[in-house]
């Protein structure tokens, strides 16, 4: 037992309940040590923290008194930054003179504007913190160095955060004049802002980039220039989704931050906005993404990998992102020219059941909520890509912005889809969609493409293996990668998501969800897809 | 002579030889790894100096009862956590394991040293079932720990916790 290594202790801890490794940190300082200094074990702990306080308001301290403050806030970023696996909902902790309450609210550590309270300078306007950085003081003590900054508008701390781990500033219920405001504070500020204002309800996020390194991150995350306002119909909107473009046509802004110029659609320049494409984005692995995105995620994650994991109850769970995604070509008439714009609606689930009506649940009592997945679509974050960026620097990957995190169930009895999706926090996040599943059309013939797959690892099981079937998938086969082969050689990974004893795909079913790394389609979209040709590939 | 049936000769720290089969000996990665590194040096023994003979008797029966299973994949740490999250131990390996205290630590530390994931994985799975369900006042008399907090120290960390008792 001497000789145990604290690594090996953490390896066994790292099998332990939350209740036991609690318990197992009260009964000495090694033990202690090893839980608190853990970011796995401090993940374990903190994912269910998130799973039961059950009151959004009332934070729960998790922080360590063993530990100095400035550890403390050090291991909270740190984990923080792993947090792709999992979100918390809040949590505080002081880090001592001065008292900042640093919240993590949705995965991301903000700093929360009660303490110290923003103060307001003879001139009219307020002052906070916006940033901690981590110096040295003249000692050669850790030490918190603060930046201040100036803006015209009170930062509300109910409804205004400081994202410190993505420097965004949240800002809830968004107004209009809240929108000026942020445009205002832009001139206050150091930040080379590059325009990024996203809106979905309740939301607006602006990105500032703190320097060279993040500005390059969020050139790939947002576009830059333009930053599209989009109004989200409110609750009610629901008679308007039919076509989807109706309810945006009536209401789309467009602000320009390089100008300070808003467009909007009841000017006489119009907005025209093309008919609607939906592509659904599901990036399996980080290196599903582009390299500059994934060595971004890495250096900030190293042991990230999947996006896409399977939990204990072997239900798919979705480590980074998963979002339906509509782009709508948008075309602003300036000067007399066309600009075309792409604008991605990104679709957040969570969002967008927190907005429906209940109704009553017959089987299990209580209220549930009922949606199809087509009224996904309205509730979303947006992107706004300018169509003229895209040679130089590829497309956007909207679907890396958001940092939700949804756990997928698939049921899929004979003949019918059913999705159903739950956030990390079990909540009611029950989405289904019902439809009959066609015959499979994802073969060689369908596609007139060539697939290759390898069997999943699994067990005895030979691995590895190339099965050349034509082209076709077997019934039994278990996917997990599939290359599909173009006529000009090059090559683009397939997955199909397929897992035996949780997920039992039908033959049908199988085929009715593929991913080509960045994009799932579903079978009826495939179909309308293939129609249209417009699959792109790499 | 096939290949499965080739002998590695590993010693341990108290002298002791041991004849094994390669594929025996081939579940630590360490030892194979040694093993493709001294090449096919015949009757060469692979010294192990952090393992007695009593372990090592006790290691290789669990590395006889499973030389036919795949080896799990060399530096997947990814897998090994879903691995270590999902799979149960075995019916074999829990009787296996039923040894006493000190034998088990002995067992955890020689796979680890050995690089034996799975078992690594069962020692490691055994004492956190040791612990499971335990106050802190039982789990120090099962490993025998001494409190070293203060009184202030064990009460302000207990306050912490207690969010989790509810």
């Amino acid at each position: 037992m001497d000789r145990m290594t604290n690594d090996l202790w953490e390896t066994i801890f790292q099998s332990l309940d939350p209740i036991s490794l609690l318990r197992c940190s009260e009964t000495c300082r090694r033990f202690n040590q090893v839980i608190t200094g853990s970011s796995k074990i401090q993940l374990i702990l903190y994912r269910y923290l998130y799973q039961h306080s059950t009151s959004p308001h009332s934070p729960t301290p998790v922080h360590n008194s063993l530990l100095s403050s400035h550890e403390q806030l050090r291991n909270l970023l740190q984990v923080e930054k792993n947090l792709s696996t999992f979100k918390l909902r809040k949590y505080t902790l002081k880090i001592g003179p001065g008292e900042l309450i640093c919240a993590a609210h949705d995965g991301h550590v903000i700093s929360k504007l009660e303490e110290p309270r923003p103060a307001r300078e003879q001139d009219g306007r307020w002052r906070f913190v916006v940033e901690y950085t981590e110096t040295k003081d003249s000692s050669g003590r850790n030490a918190w160095t603060r930046k201040e900054h100036l803006c015209d508008f009170e930062p509300d701390p109910e409804r205004i955060w400081i994202d410190l781990a993505r420097d965004l500033i949240i800002v809830k219920e968004e107004t209009e004049q809240d929108v000026l405001h942020i445009l205002s504070f832009r001139e206050n500020t150091k930040y080379d802002w590059i325009g990024v204002i996203q809106f979905h309800p309740g939301h607006v996020t602006i990105a500032i980039p703190d320097n060279a390194d993040r500005q390059h991150s969020l050139n790939c995350l947002w576009p830059d220039h333009v930053v599209l306002f989009l109004k989200i119909p409110r609750p009610g909107w629901t008679s308007q989704i039919d076509n989807i473009g109706a309810p945006f046509a009536s209401s789309i802004f467009i602000y320009d931050l390089t100008r300070d110029h808003i467009l909007e659609t009841s000017k006489e320049e119009p907005i025209i906005i093309d008919r609607p494409t939906y592509k659904l984005f599901y990036p399996s692995q980080i290196s599903d993404l582009p390299s500059h995105i994934s060595d971004r995620i890495y250096e900030m994650n190293p042991v990230c990998n999947d996006l896409l994991g399977v939990d204990l109850e072997g239900h798919y769970r979705l480590n980074g992102i998963i979002q339906f995604t509509k782009s709508i070509n948008v075309r602003t008439r300036e000067g007399g020219s066309n600009t075309s714009h792409r604008l991605w609606i990104l679709i957040d689930a969570h969002d967008l059941i927190q907005s429906m009506p209940m109704k009553q649940d017959q089987n299990k009592g209580g209220s549930v909520r009922d949606i199809s997945l087509e009224e996904w679509y309205p509730f979303s974050y947006m992107h706004m890509e300018q169509t003229t960026n895209l040679l130089g620097r590829g497309p956007a990957y909207p679907s890396v912005s958001s940092k939700k995190i949804l756990r997928w169930t698939r049921k899929v009895p004979r003949g019918e889809v059913k999705i159903t999706c739950h956030d990390l926090n079990e909540r009611v996040v029950a989405l289904s969609r019902t439809s009959t599943i066609h015959s499979a059309s994802m073969g060689q013939g369908a596609l007139n493409r060539r697939f290759e797959f390898e069997e999943l690892e699994q067990g005895n099981q030979q691995d590895g293996k190339n099965g050349e079937n034509g082209g076709y998938m077997e019934e039994d086969l278990l996917l997990n990668n599939i290359t599909i082969t173009r006529s000009d050689n090059t090559s683009h990974s397939l997955g199909a998501i397929t897992r035996a004893g949780t997920y039992q795909p039908t033959g049908d079913d199988r085929r009715t969800m593929l991913f080509d790394g960045t994009k799932v389609f579903i079978q009826d979209e495939i179909r309308s897809l293939l129609k249209q040709d417009i699959i792109v590939l790499g | 002579m096939s290949d499965n049936k080739q002998k590695v000769i590993l010693q341990t720290s108290d002298d002791e030889q041991f004849t094994v089969e390669k594929i025996v000996a081939e579940r630590s990665a360490m030892i194979k790894s040694m093993m493709e590194d001294l090449g096919e040096q015949e009757g060469q023994a692979i010294p192990l100096p952090n393992v007695s003979s009593s372990v090592l008797t006790k290691i290789l029966e669990y590395c006889d009862h499973h030389k036919n299973e795949p080896l799990p994949a060399a530096d997947s740490s990814d897998a090994d956590d879903s691995r270590r999250k999902t799979s149960e131990i075995g019916e074999w390996d829990a009787r296996w394991i039923q040894v006493d205290q000190e034998m088990l630590f002995e067992i955890i530390l020689a796979a680890n040293y050995l690089d034996i994931k799975p078992l690594l994985d069962v020692g490691c799975k055994t004492v956190a079932n040791m612990i499971k369900g335990k106050t802190p006042e039982e789990i120090r008399k099962l490993f025998n720990i001494t409190n070293d907090f203060t009184p202030e120290e064990e009460e302000q960390i207990r306050k912490e916790n207690e969010w989790a008792e509810e």
